[in-house]
């Protein structure tokens, strides 16, 4: 219940800044800035006490830090323009506090802090009832100016852009459909990746990897080698995406001896149609790309044309559409 | 209001996202890397770098110096590109068998990479810094350039760790701690002997005692066994090799640079010009001489009142001793990370403080526009060396070999770009580090 209404406050915090910013419209610079400095002075305070290993540690620090963040509330509900006041002793901040609102729920604890002698560990206070009178304190007590509202607004709405347009695109991206599909090709050279576990033959060329080892699937120099990829049903393909070989493996790297390559579809896997051809070689990190209008194919085959004997090294096949 | 002191439910909700996105990511990118790394035949590894000076090292106590015709053939090597002083690490292992050594010498790269963006990241108080360590860990294993570095074993992370140290006990003011981390550094190889140079232009004297102590109790050390004229032939043998490997497409050291624009792949000379020389020597001068004179105000106030001030000119010339360097290589680009993540953080600081400025009212909106457009300029060059981090090391070797079979125009383009982008993570962080020094000169960024 408590989590649902915190929730709820960032919520609103997250959406409406306008009561904030009336509330401190009287606050000069020089006064916001040091009630600023104070407050993040507090916080430390109170952030150290919470590192201390043992009870006795931690209740002086954060009745100082407690002691800090009430002189600068004082300070910021007088309505002078004067920027700095004495630390609070502790029975007038006791007293302050008993009259805010929002430590109407904490007065066991600042009761608790009646007396108290900060030089001594005392077992008396509880230390968790202070961290609340502290937060309940602190979330009460604004340093923002109008430009930081105007600020904040900004980068607010831009983010609630930038989320609503990274959802959409998600949703309406075309996915890769390559994924997991059965992969075949002409022959395999005996330097090709083993299969990945539990995964089907040649897993690896359309395994959504694209950086997998230099290459995940090479077939051998021979006449016309080709790879092909069966998606199981018609899919209108919107784009092709053939990651080359890449990285260290420079017997292999030095050489494009699949050039010129076709990239051919089909529907029964007897008539292909040759759909884009390359000539400069693909490298890793700089894959060639193939754009479509929702053309339909089941069968996506890439090909090297040439009579001489080549040889077709590929990292990974993705193709979108839907 | 939402809490300050404790973070609140959307702040952890988001916390714990970013853990698991970056969890998710990190598998991702791991998938992909590890396979590059291991299993490997570690007894047929590369012999001719790190494992050179193991070979030298075992020939410490034999009484025949690797720095010596008889040594190089007793080690099976054509020349020793390391000096004297580096096979003191090997010392200790001399006893092990190659493949062991080979092992545990690529292994600790993986080992040191993780603190060494661990500390970076928690030293410049960064968010979540264990996830963002995970992230960056495993994006930097998937690049080919840390896959160079482990096949070739090489030292460059063993010293970008020494560095790292050094920055870290500067900015807790323990300078002799610091000193000792950049002196071991600079035995290793030679050109981390700058940011001793960089010491002593920070007045941080201890810490340059310290530094030359433990390089000089090293070298004395190595040079007791392997005697004074082993210094010699190695200077000697630094001719021979810079010959061969100073017009390499993958030298991307300052010399480097001026060697490809003045005679590129595409011309038919690629040799070593006087020009290019004479343009290196008064650019390396002119580069020291610039971020000596940047850093003034930063080394002055980090010796006063803010250890911490040493941040970007460390960075500076952390980037400065490897770039000057006759050549750098792609397994150097480890160097890069600290000033990368010390740029980050100093733009983003300078940003954050001139928009807090600003929202106070005690920053005109002329200066904020000014610090804005900075701010983005960076993040476009940072952006643009990380992105130059991650691009296939090889590409540019590759393109080249096509282009001389094919000269296809298309082919020549783009090796040029890619050739370019060999040497943007180390032009553009020198650039943007003057820039930063500049900007956190003028404008009050909170410590």
């Amino acid at each position: 219940m408590q989590n649902a209404y915190g929730i709820l406050l960032g919520i609103i915090d997250f959406l409406s800044l306008r009561k904030a910013e009336r509330q401190l419209a009287h606050l000069s610079t020089a006064k916001r800035i040091y009630l600023r400095t104070e407050l993040q002075g507090a916080i430390a305070l109170m952030q150290a006490a919470d590192r201390m290993p043992r009870h006795a540690e931690r209740t002086p620090l954060a009745i100082q830090a407690l002691l800090r963040l009430t002189t600068a509330v004082y300070c910021s509900k007088r309505r002078d323009t004067e920027a700095s006041v004495e630390m609070m002793e502790t029975t007038a901040a006791i007293e302050f506090l008993l009259s805010l609102p929002q430590c109407r729920d904490h007065h066991e604890a600042i009761a608790q802090m009646r007396g108290m002698d900060l030089t001594r560990p005392c077992a008396l206070v509880k230390y968790t009832q202070l961290q609340q009178l502290f937060g309940a304190l602190e979330r009460g007590f604004d340093t923002r100016t109008p430009r930081d509202f105007a600020v904040a607004r900004w980068q607010r709405t831009s983010l609630l852009v930038l989320a609503l347009m990274a959802t959409v695109w998600s949703l309406t991206s075309p996915r890769n459909l390559a994924r997991g599909k059965a992969i075949y090709a002409s022959s395999i050279h005996h330097d090709t990746p083993a299969d990945p576990f539990g995964q089907p033959k040649l897993g690896r060329v359309v395994d959504g990897l694209r950086t997998e080892k230099p290459f995940a699937l090479a077939t051998e120099m021979e006449e016309k080698p080709w790879v092909m990829v069966d998606l199981g049903r018609n899919y209108r393909i919107s784009e092709v995406v053939i990651c080359g070989r890449g990285g260290r493996d420079w017997a292999y790297n030095y050489s494009n001896d699949e050039l010129p390559m076709t990239l051919s579809f089909s529907t029964d896997n007897k008539l292909f149609k040759v759909v884009a051809m390359r000539t400069l070689p693909i490298e890793w990190d700089f894959p060639w790309r193939v754009n479509f209008h929702g053309a339909a194919a089941r069968y996506v085959r890439l090909s090297s044309y040439d009579t001489s004997a080549k040889r077709i090294v590929v990292n990974e096949f993705e193709i979108y559409g839907r | 209001m939402v809490s300050r002191y404790q973070p609140s439910l959307i702040t952890r909700v988001a916390h714990a996202l970013f853990l698991c996105a970056a969890l998710a990511f990190s598998i991702h990118l791991l998938q992909g890397a590890l396979p590059e790394y291991l299993p490997r035949d570690w007894q047929s590894a590369h012999e001719s770098d790190a494992l050179s000076d193991w070979k030298a090292a075992r020939l410490f106590n034999t009484g025949t110096t690797p720095f010596s015709q008889v040594g190089l053939r007793r080690m099976n090597e054509a020349a020793m590109g390391h000096p004297p002083t580096t096979s003191f690490w090997y010392l200790p292992i001399t006893g092990f068998a190659k493949g062991l050594t080979a092992e545990l010498t690529s292994l600790t790269v993986w080992f040191l990479l993780i603190p060494h963006f661990y500390l970076c990241l928690k030293a410049l108080r960064w968010p979540a810094p264990m996830a963002v360590s995970m992230l960056g860990v495993s994006m930097v294993l998937s690049t080919t350039w840390l896959m160079y570095h482990f096949q070739v074993i090489q030292w460059s992370e063993h010293m970008a760790f020494l560095y790292v140290l050094g920055w870290l006990f500067l900015r807790r003011g323990q300078d002799v701690r610091a000193g000792m981390c950049l002196g071991a550094a600079a035995t290793i190889k030679l050109f981390p002997g700058l940011m001793i140079v960089f010491l002593l232009l920070a007045r941080r004297w201890r810490a340059c005692f310290a530094a030359s102590v433990t390089y000089l109790g090293i070298a004395w050390f190595m040079t007791r066994d392997y005697g004074l004229d082993s210094w010699s032939f190695f200077v000697k043998q630094q001719e021979a090799i810079s010959k061969d490997w100073i017009c390499s497409l993958q030298n991307s050291s300052l010399y480097g640079t001026v060697t490809q624009i003045l005679s590129p792949f595409c011309t038919d000379s690629t040799k070593p010009t006087k020009a290019a020389t004479v343009i290196t020597l008064l650019g390396s001068i002119a580069l020291v001489v610039l971020a000596t004179w940047q850093s003034k105000a930063h080394l002055k106030r980090a010796r006063e009142t803010n250890l911490q001030a040493i941040d970007l000119p460390y960075a500076l010339f952390a980037l400065l001793s490897v770039y000057l360097n006759a050549w750098v290589w792609e397994h150097y680009y480890v160097f890069t990370l600290q000033p990368l993540f010390v740029l980050i953080t100093a733009f983003g600081t300078t940003w954050r403080s001139c928009l807090r400025d600003w929202c106070d009212g005690i920053q005109s909106t002329g200066k904020l526009i000014l610090v804005a457009s900075t701010t983005i300029l960076a993040s476009l060059g940072l952006g643009l060396s990380v992105y130059s981090l991650y691009v296939d090391s090889w590409a540019k070797t590759h393109l080249v070999a096509y282009w001389r079979t094919t000269h296809d125009p298309y082919v020549h383009l783009r090796a040029h770009l890619i050739d370019a982008l060999n040497f943007v993570p180390w032009v553009v962080p020198i650039l943007l580090c003057l820039l930063a020094l500049a900007v956190t000169r003028r404008v009050r960024v909170a410590d």
